[in-house]
């Protein structure tokens, strides 16, 4: 377990420096911070004082090369709007994009779960041909038609939630359900359909013949062995998530990560582009990871090797 | 008549009391990542500034014109033709309780004529070149010296870039109390202090700025007790916040969803034409826009009424040179330099031997409203004379690109003078000179100091004549319209967008708001 963990996290560390790297050479491809900052009408002296300043006239290498030397340091820049450290600038959105997360995750789960078991026992009924129904459109909707739709319907027409901002457990929930949509789809759909494959397993038959009751069938023995592709549906999903932060954050003005990194891109802002997509590279290897741990958990038949 | 003053009385003093505990919650679309006066001149920044500080000296700003009044100061006069004398209050504080000092004023202008940072160097070459040094002669006497005689002293004064901030708690910020250094403009970026009826007591770069009263301040005191700007970028959820009471005032209404706010009985639009520009200009510089007369026929192609309708309902203003009604006497409507004819567009074209290759057009997808729509209108009104335009739409700043060939642009009022408008963006110094798009002749210099410097109003505006005939042969640029910016509010409030101002100005000051 030990020697899977430690190459597992080697592993990662590579994967977040070539995450690092892609991240730092696409943005200076995509264009000078400066000619973002800058309101248009700033002279040209001005501008290549301001590329000095922040060390931007630098060879692409040199540039890098401080980058780098920067993170071994524990100094991950200054944002070039702000100018104060991205850390500081980052710690006071995380706690609203978490909050999110946690709402959307727990959303998703729990009625996810429960919704792919009904779909799978009643697979041949109406009940679980309109879970399947509504789980296909909240798969097919793209978020952000899904976020104007609810904002124009709970919002603008009936006044029942608030339309932005975060102020309340309130203002979250139309993000986290938006949020929450195509992972609550995704494991309606692979708990069903694991959950059926199982079914027709030779051990159910025993189980049913050995006179278990149906309960603990499906609870037990079909759910336990069914969770397996669900856990890994889930790993992914976290992962999506946090792209689909980006958008979902933007259109309900929540101040978080996602909004963040959508104005970090739109201007440049390299130092704080960085960290976020360090950030996110980051949480997206820990969940494959817990992920992989969690197979070893629910299937004693699944060894966490280094293999 | 004793029932109906008592009533009346006790109509105001309800009227008051409401007022004293006011509250306002504006959504933004964009929000400044810094708040110093002294080194913005964006249009989002515009927003964030008069309510928490104050000029030297102020102006009315229900009216477009200049007339100018005390406000930190108490009086100024000219003792020589260079050489300005100012005498401020004694009695006005700082939001953290110290009294403004000549010292600060000093400070306030110091660093931007040092250039202490190339922000403040750019501010100086756009409002303060002229400016040679700002001395204490005493504790209330500050004397402003200028290299040549400064025609623009009080509009100068009067511009957002001097309001007055605290020396002492500037440079006490970081490193060195004593020392005025660079991290200290950049801490007090993010924890902004000045003089004005609202302090800023909460600040989340790009995001809220909340304002409190300030019960100290030395004028009318504010009329709300408390108001936030907060961002909300997208159109949609602005619009909702409005109509849901989330907030009670919204910004950057497109002219498309004006009806949907006015079909709101709880809410209205307010409005105002911005003393702002849209414009094309092209790089003169640029080998294939080098012949003038293709550029008058680009501009003669476009048909800027057609746009003001199609784009604005009309309610922009097309004017017929580079000119704002803020200017006073310097506004003359009387020189018409650009003019609409795709027939003489035509003929110029032939003279001009323009070989039917495409002109590039740049233009950002979203910055200026109505940006990229005009930009494909405009394509289409080249097309319809034989200029095939290639339309490229990109976030990139390319004005001052040795390729550019020609693209959109922007020219805010920055301070009511035809120097705080053509004159950063056009003059021998400006930014489009600067920028090497544009190379005018040393006539053209000429003409621009005798207009810049000369105190002689009569003499000014003749030399403005000439420089506005000289631009419309060069044609080194076309003004499209003066944008008509529109705000959704509830209709128990009482707000609206002030002429005197520079663009984009929220003032919430006494006397520019009231809810019912």
């Amino acid at each position: 377990m030990l020697e899977f963990l430690a190459r597992r996290t080697l592993a990662a560390i590579a994967t977040l420096f070539v995450v690092i790297a892609a991240v730092f050479f696409a943005t200076r491809l995509s264009g000078n911070a400066m000619d973002y900052m800058l309101p248009p009408g700033v002279d040209v002296e001005t501008r290549q004082l301001m590329v000095k300043r922040f060390g931007l006239d630098q060879p692409i290498w040199v540039q890098f090369f401080r980058f780098l030397q920067g993170i071994f340091s524990g100094e991950w820049g200054i944002g070039l709007y702000e100018r104060r450290s991205v850390v500081t600038i980052y710690a006071e959105r995380i706690p609203n994009t978490l909050q999110l997360f946690g709402y959307a995750l727990a959303l998703s789960v729990a009625l996810g779960l429960p919704l792919g078991v009904v779909a799978a026992l009643q697979r041949k009924n109406l009940i679980g041909s309109a879970i399947m129904t509504v789980a296909f459109v909240g798969y097919a909707t793209p978020n952000f038609v899904l976020a104007i739709a609810m904002i124009l319907v709970f919002s603008f027409n009936l006044h029942w939630l608030p339309s932005s901002g975060d102020a309340t457990s309130l203002h979250f929930l139309m993000p986290a359900i938006v949020l929450a949509a195509p992972m609550l789809a995704e494991i309606i759909r692979f708990a069903r359909n694991s959950l059926l494959d199982v079914m027709g397993q030779d051990y159910l038959r025993t189980a049913r013949a050995k006179g278990l009751p149906e309960r603990l069938v499906i609870g037990k023995h079909a759910l336990r062995n069914a969770a397996i592709p669900v856990v890994t549906v889930i790993g992914l999903q976290v992962a999506g998530m946090v792209a689909r932060c980006v958008l979902v954050e933007a259109v309900f003005a929540t101040k978080g990560v996602g909004d963040l990194i959508v104005f970090a891109t739109i201007g440049r802002d390299y130092p704080v582009l960085q960290f976020g997509v360090i950030l996110i590279a980051g949480l997206v290897v820990i969940t494959s990871l817990v992920v992989d741990v969690l197979y070893a958990a629910i299937d004693p038949r699944v060894k966490v090797t280094a293999s | 008549m004793h029932k109906k003053l008592l009533l009346s009385l006790a109509a105001a003093l309800l009227a008051s009391t409401a007022a004293a505990g006011a509250e306002l919650e504006v959504a933004t679309a964009n929000l400044s990542a810094y708040i110093d006066p002294g080194r913005d001149h964006s249009n989002v920044g515009s927003q964030n500034y008069v309510n928490a500080f104050d000029p030297l000296i102020a102006k009315d700003y229900t009216k477009p014109g200049a007339e100018f009044s005390p406000a930190i100061a108490t009086s100024w006069n000219q003792v020589s033709p260079t050489v300005f004398e100012v005498t401020i209050r004694e009695d006005v504080k700082f939001h953290d309780g110290s009294l403004v000092t000549a010292a600060d004023v000093v400070f306030t202008y110091q660093r931007i004529i040092d250039a202490a940072t190339p922000e403040y160097g750019s501010i100086k070459k756009q409002f303060f070149n002229n400016f040679e040094k700002v001395e204490a002669v005493d504790a209330t006497t500050v004397r402003f010296t200028t290299f040549k005689p400064e025609p623009l002293f009080e509009t100068l004064l009067n511009a957002q870039q001097g309001y007055i901030v605290s020396k002492a708690y500037v440079t006490g910020l970081s490193g060195d109390p004593a020392v005025a250094e660079v991290s200290d403009y950049e801490v007090f970026a993010l924890k902004p202090m000045g003089t004005g009826p609202y302090k800023i007591t909460a600040f989340q770069p790009g995001e809220t700025i909340v304002y409190e009263r300030f019960d100290d301040y030395f004028g009318d005191k504010a009329p709300l007790e408390k108001f936030e700007l907060r961002r909300i970028p997208e159109l949609a959820t602005r619009l909702t916040a409005l109509a849901n009471g989330e907030v009670d005032l919204i910004t950057n209404v497109p002219p498309d969803q004006l009806a949907t706010i006015e079909g709101n009985p709880a809410l209205k639009v307010e409005g105002a034409v911005t003393p702002l520009f849209h414009i094309i200009f092209f790089n003169t510089q640029n080998p294939k826009m080098a012949n003038p007369k293709l550029r008058q026929a680009l501009s003669m192609a476009v048909d800027r009424n057609l746009l003001n309708e199609a784009l604005w309902l009309g309610k922009a203003v097309v004017p017929p040179n580079h000119t704002y009604p803020q200017y006073g006497e310097l506004y003359m409507p009387e020189l018409e330099i650009f003019e609409y004819s795709p027939e003489k567009a035509k003929a110029l074209l032939a003279e001009a031997g323009y070989d039917g290759s495409p002109i590039r057009f740049d233009t950002d997808p979203v910055y200026y409203t109505n940006g990229l729509l005009a930009a494909q209108a405009i394509k289409e009104m080249w097309g319809a004379v034989g200029v095939p335009m290639d339309l490229n739409v990109n976030t990139k700043w390319t004005g001052d690109d040795a390729d550019m060939e020609a693209r959109n642009w922007s020219n805010p009022m920055y301070f009511a003078d035809p120097a705080g408008s053509f004159g950063t963006m056009w003059s021998p110094t400006g930014a489009r000179v600067t920028g090497g798009t544009w190379k005018p002749s040393e006539a053209y210099t000429e003409m621009w100091e005798r207009f810049r410097y000369s105190t002689d109003i009569a003499t000014r505006k003749a030399a403005y004549a000439e420089i506005m005939a000289y631009v419309k042969e060069e044609a080194p640029f076309l003004v499209l319209y003066q944008p008509y910016e529109s705000y959704g509010l509830r209709k128990d409030v009482s707000w609206m967008p002030l002429a005197g101002h520079i663009p984009y100005v929220l003032d919430f000051r006494a006397g520019s708001i009231t809810i019912e």
